[in-house]
């Protein structure tokens, strides 16, 4: 005890009270400090707002352009790394923010501010979000120059890089999709969304080896696929999308039942009845929604002779939706001694809901 | 003799202490971490990709209100505006006396509807009807009318068993989420490689912000004594500990107050537990529990921002009443589940997980209390060496500042939720005294708590005395 105590009032107790000064007075400096810089930066936030939304609705003049960044860059602390990172991130805002062709305008007074430099500077960091950030830079501008600064990192160790890498590329060379199929590694939910997002944006050409993509023996190249031929509304593989149906991974026969929705693949009824009962939970809801788009008689009949049978009580209601959907006037004449499917049916009718 | 136990005891305690620092200095550099990799992975979907995609997840908000009359059109207008693409309100009135349901009605252009109800989890209140607005202004709401059967547990099963989506939020009505909270707890379900079944964000105090209209207008430093006690409280949770477990996949509680589950697993855990205190913890427990028996993979995530603001409470009376209440959801929790202790099929929930909260959330308070007693008696009986005494309490002392101000210091590095260095200083000086003036009582909630779970005491939603907000002058 003694010795513990002996080390506590030589070594312990002065380093942490030492530390905990410094964690004091660190808290108050840097809150002064912020406070004191707060001022400028919102003065400087303020103008380069200012300059900028002047700059984008004066009509474009290569020189006079020039020589008002060049005076503009006076009149702020460009030199200052917050500064850069201030005049790019408005950059980058009023990029998304605004409609029509204002690409070239916004990629010029880019260059003008020599922020390519900068963006490069962080594409060629050590740190992995340095480089995201960097390639996020150069895909949210649309600058295709930086393209040539992003294909060594498609095969980058980390996969957070990696997967910003691809992204920044297809939103960089969205005409170019067709190169996906050969891609290896599995595409994320979250790379999904993007990836739709880029397409949404930039109306991109159909790749033309779209037909091949469900040939893959990457899982999520064919759901992509699967995907871009929804988003296309790209009906000449329909049978394909069918045969999908019946693939071995759940995820894919999911992407292609909400196909079979939004593609109005009606020859696909039968397919679907068939593959009901193999299906798990979200895929079986799945089925009922297709069903009640592109559902005719054999769905009518095979959805009352689910809700005659023992079916499980968390999709009964959605089976009941889509025989509605299929047949508006079916529970005007049956299931009308059937208490349960009666709450249901009034559920489903109630407009409200 | 005495002697002897004393001695025993003496080392107990400092194999217990060491022990303590030691996990704290691991939680901290978790902690580090997981704040580390959630801002440098934050842009990775950005917001404005989600609020326009098609593949998201649906999310229902589920709020019980018991009582609420006074704030409650404010409150669910508030929940309304959030911003996410496809979500639902679900407002569950828990069999209020007041007129919570007559102004919702009123205000929102509620009727009655035939609503084909699925007791996917038992409730033991009855649910009397639900309500949907007729104007297509308000057609994200649904309102939930039940029997109240003494649970706020209780009044959120009947909400998840009236909701329509895959995800849903749980939150108090009286809770100020911030606008784009959906889409920062629904992101670690779209970006997570593993199935993720619960996420949860920080929570801050509302008791001196200003409000209008169930909105929060302007942020500012509690004005009270305890509600700034709490601040620090919640600060030092929310940053160090629920980063720290969430680093590990080991997080064991999402607070009541704002949760996201993944509803499927939630309704085959069983929901939440009407009879239970700590209903928050007890559903992660038993989605934990329902993972491993069924041997899928899956993570729980906290996210190092502050997403909902909620009034607590401002005097003794009430904040003892409150904490009374979590120690005993604590003791219960623990002992419901006591079959995950030390269970190779919990992994580290039974080696890691469980201890900790048993020794060091559970017991605490009782070690104090002997701590207590021990010191009288040495001081009328044993010859107490107050030198040592003196240095090993600064050493502990010292070790709760530090942790407390790196705290603060992450939260203003990352956030600067205060307005001034006014305001920082003041906190600073609040955690000097914490240990003195705020910690006894909390230990001595804790320990009533206890008493109160073996004594079997009759146990209830927990009414909250609310002052209201600052609200801001109405322009005409």
């Amino acid at each position: 005890m003694d010795v513990l105590v002996y080390y506590l009032i030589l070594i312990i107790l002065p380093i942490m009270t030492g530390g905990l000064f410094l964690l004091i007075a660190t808290l108050i400096i840097n809150r002064f400090f912020y406070d004191l810089s707060k001022p400028k930066l919102e003065a400087a936030k303020s103008e380069i707002d200012n300059f900028l939304t002047n700059m984008i609705f004066t009509p474009f003049e290569k020189s006079y352009f020039k020589t008002e960044i060049e005076a503009f860059k006076k009149t702020i602390p460009f030199k200052k790394k917050w500064c850069k990172k201030l005049v790019l991130n408005e950059i980058i805002f009023l990029k998304s923010n605004l409609k029509g062709d204002v690409t070239k305008t916004f990629q010029f007074i880019y260059e003008q501010f020599n922020l390519f430099e900068y963006t490069l500077k962080l594409i060629k960091s050590h740190r992995f979000y340095l480089k995201c950030l960097g390639m996020y830079q150069l895909e949210s501008l649309g600058y295709k120059r930086g393209y040539l600064f992003i294909v060594p990192l498609l095969n980058h160790k980390n996969k957070s890089i990696k997967s910003r890498a691809f992204l920044t590329l297809i939103s960089l060379r969205p005409n170019k999709l067709e190169t996906l199929i050969d891609f290896s590694h599995q595409i994320t939910i979250a790379e999904e969304i993007n990836i739709m997002d880029i397409l949404h944006q930039k109306k991109t050409k159909i790749p033309t080896n779209l037909s091949q993509w469900n040939k893959s023996e990457n899982v999520s190249i064919i759901k992509l696929g699967i995907k871009l031929m929804v988003f296309y509304n790209y009906t000449n593989d329909n049978e394909t999308i069918i045969k999908l149906l019946k693939h071995n991974d759940k995820s894919i026969r999911y992407e292609a039942i909400i196909a079979v929705n939004f593609l109005y693949i009606h020859e696909a009824e039968t397919a679907l009845i068939e593959q009901f009962k193999q299906e798990d939970t979200q895929n079986k809801l799945e089925i009922f929604n297709t069903l009640s788009e592109i559902g005719m008689k054999d769905s009518e009949e095979f959805i009352a002779e689910l809700l005659e049978n023992k079916t499980a009580e968390n999709i009964k209601l959605e089976a009941v939706y889509c025989l509605n959907k299929i047949n508006p006037n079916y529970f005007d004449e049956h299931f009308l001694d059937n208490e349960d499917v009666q709450k249901m049916v009034k559920h489903i009718k109630t407009p409200y809901i | 003799m005495l002697e002897s136990i004393l001695n025993i005891y003496a080392y107990f305690v400092g194999i217990f202490s060491l022990t303590y620092i030691i996990c704290y200095c691991i939680l901290a550099i978790l902690s580090y971490y997981a704040i580390k990799r959630y801002l440098n992975t934050k842009n990775y979907i950005p917001n404005n990709v989600i609020i326009k995609s098609n593949y998201i997840p649906g999310v229902s908000v589920i709020a019980p209100a018991f009582n609420e009359g006074a704030t409650v059109v404010y409150n669910v207008k508030s929940l309304l505006s959030l911003t996410y693409p496809k979500y639902e309100v679900v407002l569950v009135n828990d069999g209020s006396s007041d007129d919570t349901l007559e102004k919702l009605i009123q205000e929102f252009e509620l009727i009655k509807v035939d609503f084909y109800y699925q007791e996917k989890i038992k409730t033991k209140g009855k649910v009397r009807g639900h309500y949907k607005s007729t104007n297509p202004l308000y057609s994200k709401l649904l309102v939930v009318d039940k029997e109240n059967a003494k649970s706020k547990a209780d009044a959120s099963n009947a909400g998840i068993n009236s909701s329509k989506h895959p995800l849903f939020v749980c939150t108090d009505v009286d809770c100020i989420l911030k606008n784009d909270t959906i889409i920062k707890l629904a992101k670690p379900f779209i970006e997570g490689k593993k199935r993720v079944i619960a996420s949860g964000a920080g929570i801050r105090i509302s008791n001196s912000c200003e409000v209008k209209d169930g909105f929060l207008v302007k942020i500012h430093f509690p004005k009270g004594w305890y509600p700034r006690f709490q601040e620090l409280e919640y600060v030092r949770a929310f940053l160090f500990g629920r980063m720290a477990w969430s680093q590990i996949n080991g997080l064991l509680l999402v607070s009541g107050g704002l949760g996201m589950f993944d509803k499927e697993i939630a309704v085959a855990a069983g929901g939440y537990w009407h009879k239970s205190l700590g209903e928050d913890m007890d559903l992660i427990i038993r989605m934990r529990k329902y993972m491993y028996d069924n041997k899928l993979s899956f993570s729980i995530q906290y996210i190092p921002e502050s997403l909902c603001w909620t009034e607590v409470p401002s005097t003794k009376e009430v904040l003892i009443r409150q904490r009374v209440r979590w120690a005993r959801g604590l003791i219960q929790t623990l002992y419901l589940h006591k079959n995950i202790f030390l269970n190779p099929k919990y992994g580290k929930t039974a080696f890691l997980i469980f201890p900790y909260f048993f020794l060091f959330e559970f017991l605490i308070p009782i070690l104090e209390l002997v701590g207590i007693i021990v010191l009288i008696l040495s001081f009328f009986v044993l010859d107490l060496d107050y030198h040592n005494f003196l240095y090993l309490s600064s050493t502990v002392y010292l070790f709760y500042l530090i942790i407390t101000f790196i705290s603060i210091l992450l939260d203003e590095i990352i956030y600067k939720n205060y307005a001034n260095t006014k305001e920082i200083i003041s906190l600073i000086l609040m955690a000097i005294i914490e240990p003195f003036c705020y910690h006894p009582v909390n230990v001595y909630a804790s320990l009533k708590g206890y008493y109160h779970f073996f004594r079997q005491k009759e146990q209830s939603w927990g009414n909250m005395q609310r002052q209201g907000f600052n609200t801001t002058p109405k322009q005409n």
